[in-house]
């Protein structure tokens, strides 16, 4: 105890001197945020190591450096380990600012970190569903042109990657993204074999060419007692959306016609038929399900081949079903995620930004080789084109040697994004497969009622007048 | 015999210290609290999202209170309600099964003619819940009671044939099962320190009194019915108070117990609702202060009730009071951690 | 009278044999969440997919643990329950310091001196004392960020100086508990004003003083609200524990079930020891701070 009455006096004496730092530190505000880490993170410095791994470098003078607004390092740490090692760039001069947390809460992260004038930007990472909230505001983002691009520049690239970083007030291109988030379908081909008795991807293809045919399929496996074709509900409905042939808000209105009406019983149908099983997307038991044979299928997207989706689902190298994937273009092309890279308005290194976007789009080496490296299908069709017709990639080993970017091929040919995207994306989808998910789950007796939820849902949400909802 | 330096120390004026004294916490409070109160009953009277900027008067108020012809008006106010009324339930389904489980509890462990092996090994395990973080018990929760036949819950009650395999028991989403596992997670982590918060309170009741009616030959229902429950009815009534205010702040568990990026509007609580209106993009922070400022007034009116009721006891018995009072007091300190 | 005896004695037995199966019940449910947790992060994640629900540890326990390390090494999910710990350490250590050292001061100050504004600053503290941290949230982030202290730790720590409800306790204490007599005694033999209040006050004050203490760590320890908000920029090093844990759940990229069960036991497990070696103190002193006279 008299330790105990040391310790407390000792701490009150460090106590009294913080608050007399603190009154002075207000009002200058660098000299108290500097105070404040100093403070906060005297223990720091022993632990370097941990905190370069992730990339978080904000200690160091941050004017210089490249910083690369993200919200997990899942992207952005491979690329800029393959940026420096192919340019010879030195890491340092890139800081990868992580807000570690779900692709839908990066926006509201952002904002506020960008509501502080002192906090430095040069690169933002976008999400497709909510890129125009940054995209369309001038405050924020810079035209592409500002670096030195052109439109023409980007004649390699998908028109749909091109067309969705465009502001959709003034028509500026304003962010491009290196990943054409073009998905298939993979199902494991020993389940398909004993089940369906198909043996090859085409034959596999027959059996999910459109949804009619998916149901179906669906029903076979289940009447044999056998796996649910697809693992998760949001898994379809990543898929669904991208067939979706208007956008989702008209002259300010939002549109809820058949389309939706028709998903929703599509939906109920499956999750109460146990065609797709009742975990929900990203939960912690959603990809363990590729270990077991509950499961045939899931959808995936580009990015979802490496330890995100699919091989995390096959138990990782040496996992189960490792090596048991086969992948094909599944009822419908779509696209799922994607991110695009746009130069925010505060950017102080255009050079090396230029650089950078440069890298994974137009120069064909740099998107070549982060392909080949993360089995990622590139937005550069030339690239992406070359690579096949080299025939040195032999897939993600998941696949267990099928090459994922022939069938992406097909998929990324098929997308049409044009005019079909409004800012208010990511509130209206996440609410609408809410509203759906609702609605199998039985929380919503009919679909009228789970439409409503879905409206009050986006008019909590949308909340500046700006989308009429009836 | 008074010394000189007594007749000087008598002269002195110590009043200045008592200004240094208290100045710190006055100082904090104004920059820290006060000061952010204000500008929450300022941003409660101006406009959202783009319109930040634009001053409102009561229409943040109007809406949330009486919602509005379109249909955003409407959401939001069902959206305040529907937190509000979840609110109540959860604090209601957690702080009634807790206060019965600690006063039994507080009770068997107080009782000097019972002799319960192990007491302190019991006292400590039930108290042991409340050191673990919220948000790792939300973590936890969440594991176990993950709504498919993979999560350990479910799979135990699918093994024992409770349920079938292919109608597993949505914990997470559905309205009264996550609900259900809401409030007793809150229960599992208050309940040990409402039971030694009681257990303190039962051990100031004077011992002659237990005594005396023992001799009287009282048995246990009557010693509890007659002695202890009327003597702690204050700190019943406190822990009550101050485990609603706790209940209205509710944030940690609701904010987390969820699957991705998906709301259960059936456990959002109006803690949850000021958080998000502000958080989630485009900012609200016009409808999310005069939340604020709804959920203020309520406090305070809670807060005016548990005085009154205290005072009205105060006046029937002055003289068991005062020192009850002042162990209610010590217990005050409750309200400091927002607990239960 | 034997019989009575008899009858009496068998009433206390079938009564303790009541008590003690209550008792046990409770405790297993108090535990059961705790151990299940502790014997899948020993078990292989395949093993956890497989059977989700089991009672004996499995033998995968290094192999997860050293996965949790290595998920920040990687480079992918922001967990370090290390990093967590040193800040939620520092955060809450500090905060409990100052808030116990100055609300004892305060208090002090309102009992021992006689001053002028001593009634109303006592009724001001009374009539603050109910109003929840939720209230004010709005308009102290944005405060916060007018004053450029967002992403910063002193809006976790310095507020702790002001805590109403714990001046409150320490004045109640303090009047009931402290002999005044004993301030002027100190003054003849020379003793600062401050000088007293640390030296014979604060000792004086010690069971008060422990509870505080052990309310006001545990409250900052599990305050997952105010870091939240505060540290926007969420740089990694400034993590809390509870931060640590979100990010775990938010992480949808984790699929190794093993690993998440870990990780969620490294964030508790210190903690859990610390307790465990002090928990007879912590139990006996806030049961014992509510009775002493």
């Amino acid at each position: 105890m008299k330790n105990f009455k040391k310790t407390l006096a000792l701490l009150a004496a460090l106590a009294l001197s913080a608050t007399a730092f603190y009154g002075c530190d207000t009002g200058s505000s660098n000299a108290g945020n500097s105070a404040a880490n100093d403070g906060g993170n005297s223990a720091t410095e022993e632990s370097k190591t941990e905190d370069s791994a992730a990339g978080t470098d904000g200690e160091a003078a941050s004017g210089d450096q490249l910083t690369i607004l993200c919200w997990n390092a899942n992207d952005s740490q491979p690329m800029v380990d393959l940026f420096c090692e192919k340019t010879g760039t030195d890491p340092s001069l890139i800081n990868i600012k992580n807000f570690n947390v779900q692709g839908g809460q990066a926006s509201e992260q952002y904002t506020q970190y960008l509501a502080n004038a002192d906090n430095d930007a040069d690169i933002m990472f976008l999400e497709a569903d909510w890129c125009l909230n940054f995209i369309n505001d001038d405050a924020q983002t810079l035209p592409l042109s500002e670096l030195g691009y052109s439109e023409s520049d980007f004649s390699d690239i998908y028109d749909y990657v091109v067309e969705t970083g465009k502001s959709t007030t003034t028509g500026a291109l304003k962010g491009i993204s290196w990943q054409a988030a073009a998905g298939g379908f993979c199902y494991r081909d020993d389940l398909a074999e004993q089940y369906l008795g198909v043996k090859t991807p085409d034959e596999m293809q027959e059996k999910v060419k459109d949804w009619d045919t998916f149901l179906a399929t669906a029903k076979t496996l289940k009447d044999a007692n056998g796996p649910a074709l697809s693992a998760t509900l949001g898994g379809v409905w990543q898929v669904y959306s991208g067939s979706r042939d208007s956008a989702w808000v008209k002259d300010g209105k939002l549109l809820v016609d058949d389309y939706c009406t028709k998903y929703a019983e599509f939906a109920h149908t499956l999750y109460n038929e146990g065609y797709v099983t009742k975990v929900s997307q990203w939960s912690p038991e959603w990809t363990p399900l590729g270990q077991t044979d509950d499961v045939m299928g899931f959808f995936v997207s580009t990015w979802g081949f490496g330890d995100t989706i699919l091989t995390a689902a096959a138990g990782g190298e040496g996992g189960a079903t490792f090596g048991k994937w086969k992948c094909v273009v599944g009822p419908s092309e779509f696209y799922w995620g994607g991110t695009w890279l746009a130069p925010a308005a505060r950017i102080n290194n255009k050079e090396l930004a230029k650089q950078f976007i440069d890298f994974f789009t137009i120069n064909e080496e740099g998107a070549t080789a982060y392909a080949e490296k993360q089995g990622e299908y590139m937005s550069n069709k030339k690239v992406m084109e070359a690579i096949i017709a080299k025939g040195d990639y032999k897939g993600a080993p998941v696949l267990g040697g099928q090459n994922q970017f022939e069938v992406l091929n097909k998929v990324a040919d098929g997308i049409d994004m044009k005019g079909k995207i409004t800012p208010y994306d990511a509130v209206i989808k996440n609410e609408f497969s809410n509203a759906v998910n609702g609605y199998c789950d039985g929380t919503y007796a009919t679909v009228d009622e789970a439409m409503d939820a879905f409206k009050d849902g986006v008019a909590g949400q949308i909340t500046d007048g700006s989308v009429t909802i009836d | 015999m008074k010394s000189s330096a007594q007749n000087k120390i008598r002269s002195i004026s110590y009043a200045k210290y008592g200004y240094y004294f208290i100045l710190p916490f006055f100082i904090v409070y104004f920059i820290f609290q006060l000061v952010p109160l204000i500008n929450t009953f300022r941003l409660s009277v101006y406009g959202n999202g783009n319109f930040a900027q634009d001053y409102v008067g009561m229409s943040n108020f109007k809406i949330l209170l009486f919602g509005g012809a379109n249909r955003t008006e409407a959401a939001l106010h069902k959206d305040v309600f529907n937190d509000l009324f979840n609110t109540l339930i959860l604090w209601f389904g957690n702080f009634i099964p807790q206060l019965a489980l600690s006063l039994l509890l507080a009770v068997w462990f107080t009782d000097i003619n019972l002799k319960i092996k192990g007491k302190t090994f019991f006292k400590i395990v039930m108290y042991l819940p409340n050191i673990v973080t919220a948000a790792s018990v939300a973590a936890l929760f969440l594991m176990l009671f993950s709504k498919t036949k993979y999560g350990p819950i479910n799979s135990f009650l699918i093994d024992h044939g409770f349920i079938s395999e292919n109608d597993p028991i949505d914990f997470v989403k559905g309205k009264w099962q996550s609900r259900g596992v809401i409030m007793f997670a809150q229960t599992w982590m208050w309940f040990g320190n409402t039971m030694i918060m009681l257990m303190s309170a039962i051990m100031g009741i004077s011992k002659s009194l237990f005594e005396a009616a023992d001799i009287d030959g009282a048995n246990s229902r009557q010693v509890f019915t007659k002695i202890t429950l009327p003597l702690l009815r204050p700190m019943v009534i406190y822990t009550l108070v101050t485990s609603m205010i706790g209940g209205l702040q509710m944030w940690d568990l609701p904010y987390l117990y969820k699957n991705g990026t998906a709301w259960n509007k059936s456990t959002e609580t109006i803690a949850v609702f000021i958080y998000n209106k502000f958080h989630i993009i485009p900012q609200n922070y016009g409808y999310s202060a005069a939340a604020s400022v709804i959920l203020f007034v309520i406090t305070s009116a809670l807060g005016c009730i548990c005085f009154a009721m205290n005072t009205d006891k105060e006046d029937k018995k002055k003289k068991a009071l005062a020192k009850e009072q002042r162990k209610q007091a010590k217990l005050q300190s409750k309200s400091s951690f927002g607990g239960f | 009278m034997n019989n009575a005896k008899d009858n009496y004695s068998r009433k206390v037995m079938t009564k303790s044999i009541v008590i003690m199966t209550v008792l046990v019940l409770v405790t297993i449910v108090v535990l059961a969440p705790i151990y299940i947790l502790f014997v899948n992060a020993t078990r292989d994640p395949q093993a956890i997919t497989n059977q989700p629900l089991s009672f004996v540890p499995g033998t995968s326990f290094f192999r997860n643990i050293k996965e949790t390390i290595n998920l920040n090494k990687i480079g992918k999910i922001t967990y370090s329950a290390w990093v967590g710990y040193r800040n939620s350490f520092f955060i809450t250590v500090s905060a409990t310091a100052l808030c116990i050292f100055f609300s004892s001061l305060t208090a002090y100050g309102l009992v021992i001196y006689d001053f002028k504004l001593a009634t109303p600053a006592y009724t001001f503290i009374l009539a603050v004392m109910m109003v929840p941290m939720q209230v004010t949230s709005v308009g102290f982030v944005q405060f916060m960020g007018k004053l450029k202290l967002t992403d910063t730790y002193w809006p976790l720590i310095i507020p702790a100086i002001a805590a109403p409800a714990i001046v409150f306790y320490m004045r109640q204490y303090m009047k009931a508990n402290f002999p005044t007599e004993i301030v002027e005694a100190a003054r003849i033999d020379g003793s600062g004003e401050l000088s007293t209040f640390v030296r014979i006050a604060i000792p004086m004050l010690k069971p008060a003083v422990g509870v505080q203490a052990i309310f006001c760590f545990i409250a900052n320890w599990n305050n997952f609200y105010t870091p939240s908000m505060i540290l926007i920029s969420r740089e990694f090093k400034q993590y809390t524990m509870p931060m640590m844990v979100e990010s775990i759940l938010s992480n949808d990229k984790l699929s190794d079930q093993g690993v998440r069960y870990c990780a969620i036991v490294l964030s508790i497990l210190p903690i859990i020891i610390i307790y465990c070696c002090l928990s007879r103190l912590i139990v006996d002193n806030v049961a014992e701070g509510g009775v002493k006279e």
